[in-house]
């Protein structure tokens, strides 16, 4: 198991340099919205 | 349309006033009726209508035409189309087209310690394929199975968002939903799709240190799944709760409670409150459920009305107690009477919602005159 699929995406951004790019924030906050759709549906899925 | 709006603003008030702790206009009406209740009562084919859930609508709006509330009142969690695609064990259909669940475990004893050493891969690659076989399957398929049965989650519940937002205009129902999220207690987590009762009822007793640390390892995602974008105490995350009732208070105080209060706790300083369906009997939980945090809305399925309402009711909001039970085998006037013993016992003060002791499942389970009867009397003689 090398994967954290619950804390990978947050890390990635918050630590990774290229956040500087003007575009990032935008670009995460939209792939962040697909992120947590995903973790509701599985957790949806376990309830 | 204005009056409809002016009717939606006098039910914000209601439920807001009960929520800030001030004496509302009336008592607020709360119901909770299935999607296969609603396809019932509009005479469709509930087999038929798990699959062609555009006609909910129909169905939906035969139950808000004929049935009293104060706000949205169809309650839906789960959709045929994502089961049958991932080929569930957990949620299998019946012959009449309702949703059972079977006692399965999605999770060995022998794997308690990857779930506490990471719960959130051991769902996905370990609890998932499990309880769903058709992502036991080489990747590409597994991906593929997995994109299908996202899709239909999604697509339902977007024409079920669409739905309740044309009929709370068209009803003029509160704007709040009443429902703001949804999530388990960390310990109800581990049993429920993990365990299973009968595992976790052995695993209480053999090995109840494993049993705390997996509750601790779950409540983090309990309070992710619980906690919506916009966190408000006017739509509560509803989280049944299940195993206290038949655990002992010993194992309830050491293996359920710090976990279960956290996560209300860490909602709560988030801003989101939690609608607690205190499934069953809790009246030997009674106080502890007084050190859950102010805006904590509990829902009681039995129990003496007077010992909740003397312990709890002056802290939280009540909702419940009405037994289900009574409309389906009583007679009109039965009904009545204990509308009003209860609204004799639990309206004084506030911090009160009607409501039934139950989700209200099929539409033979209830008399419906009866029910009919309940609600108007609520809806024009509970004012203060």
């Amino acid at each position: 198991m090398e994967t954290n699929y619950f804390t990978a995406w947050d890390h990635d951004l918050a630590e990774q340099p290229e956040i500087q790019d003007p575009y990032a924030s935008v670009i995460a906050s939209r792939l962040q919205d697909y992120e947590e759709m995903m973790f509701q549906f599985i957790m949806n899925l376990c309830v | 349309m204005t009056d409809l709006k002016a009717l939606s603003a006098e039910r914000d008030q209601l439920f807001k006033d009960v929520i800030d702790g001030k004496i509302p206009q009336r008592v607020p009406v709360e119901t909770f009726f299935t999607n296969e209740f609603a396809v019932q009562y509009a005479g469709m084919d509930l087999m038929e209508t798990q699959w062609e859930t555009h006609r909910y609508e129909q169905a939906f709006n035969r139950v808000c035409q004929d049935f009293y509330s104060d706000s949205y009142p169809i309650f839906t969690l789960r959709f045929a189309p994502v089961y049958q695609l991932l080929g569930a064990r957990n949620w299998k259909m019946g012959s009449n087209g309702f949703l059972q669940h079977p006692e399965v475990e999605g999770m060995t004893v022998e794997e308690y310690e990857d779930f506490i050493a990471s719960p959130y891969d051991t769902l996905v690659e370990t609890v998932l394929p499990r309880l769903y076989p058709e992502l036991m399957a080489e990747p590409s398929k597994r991906a593929m199975t997995l994109s299908k049965a996202f899709k239909a989650w999604f697509d339902e519940r977007k024409n079920l968002a669409r739905i309740s937002s044309q009929l709370t205009v068209k009803y003029g129902y509160t704007t709040f939903p009443l429902i703001g999220g949804f999530n388990s207690a960390p310990m109800d987590f581990v049993a429920d799709q993990l365990r299973g009762f009968k595992g976790i009822s052995i695993d209480i007793r053999r090995m109840p240190e494993k049993v705390a640390a997996a509750a601790e390892s779950a409540l983090p995602l309990m309070v992710r799944m619980g906690m919506p974008k916009f966190p408000s105490k006017y739509s509560p995350t509803l989280m049944p709760l299940h195993m206290p009732p038949f655990m002992r208070e010993t194992d309830f105080e050491k293996l359920y409670w710090p976990t279960f209060k956290k996560l209300v706790e860490t909602l709560n300083e988030a801003g989101q409150a939690c609608l607690i369906f205190a499934e069953q009997d809790w009246t030997r939980y009674v106080d502890y459920l007084n050190e859950l945090p102010e805006t904590t809305q509990i829902l009681v399925e039995s129990g003496d009305p007077k010992i909740f309402k003397e312990k709890v009711g002056k802290k939280h909001v009540l909702m419940g107690f009405y037994p289900t039970m009574l409309i389906k085998t009583g007679t009109k006037l039965q009904c009545i009477d204990k509308v009003k013993e209860l609204l004799d016992i639990l309206a004084p003060g506030g911090k009160y919602i009607f409501s039934f002791d139950k989700i209200l499942l099929t539409a033979d389970s209830i008399n419906i005159k009866n029910m009919q009867a309940v609600l108007e009397y609520v809806a024009t003689n509970a004012n203060y």
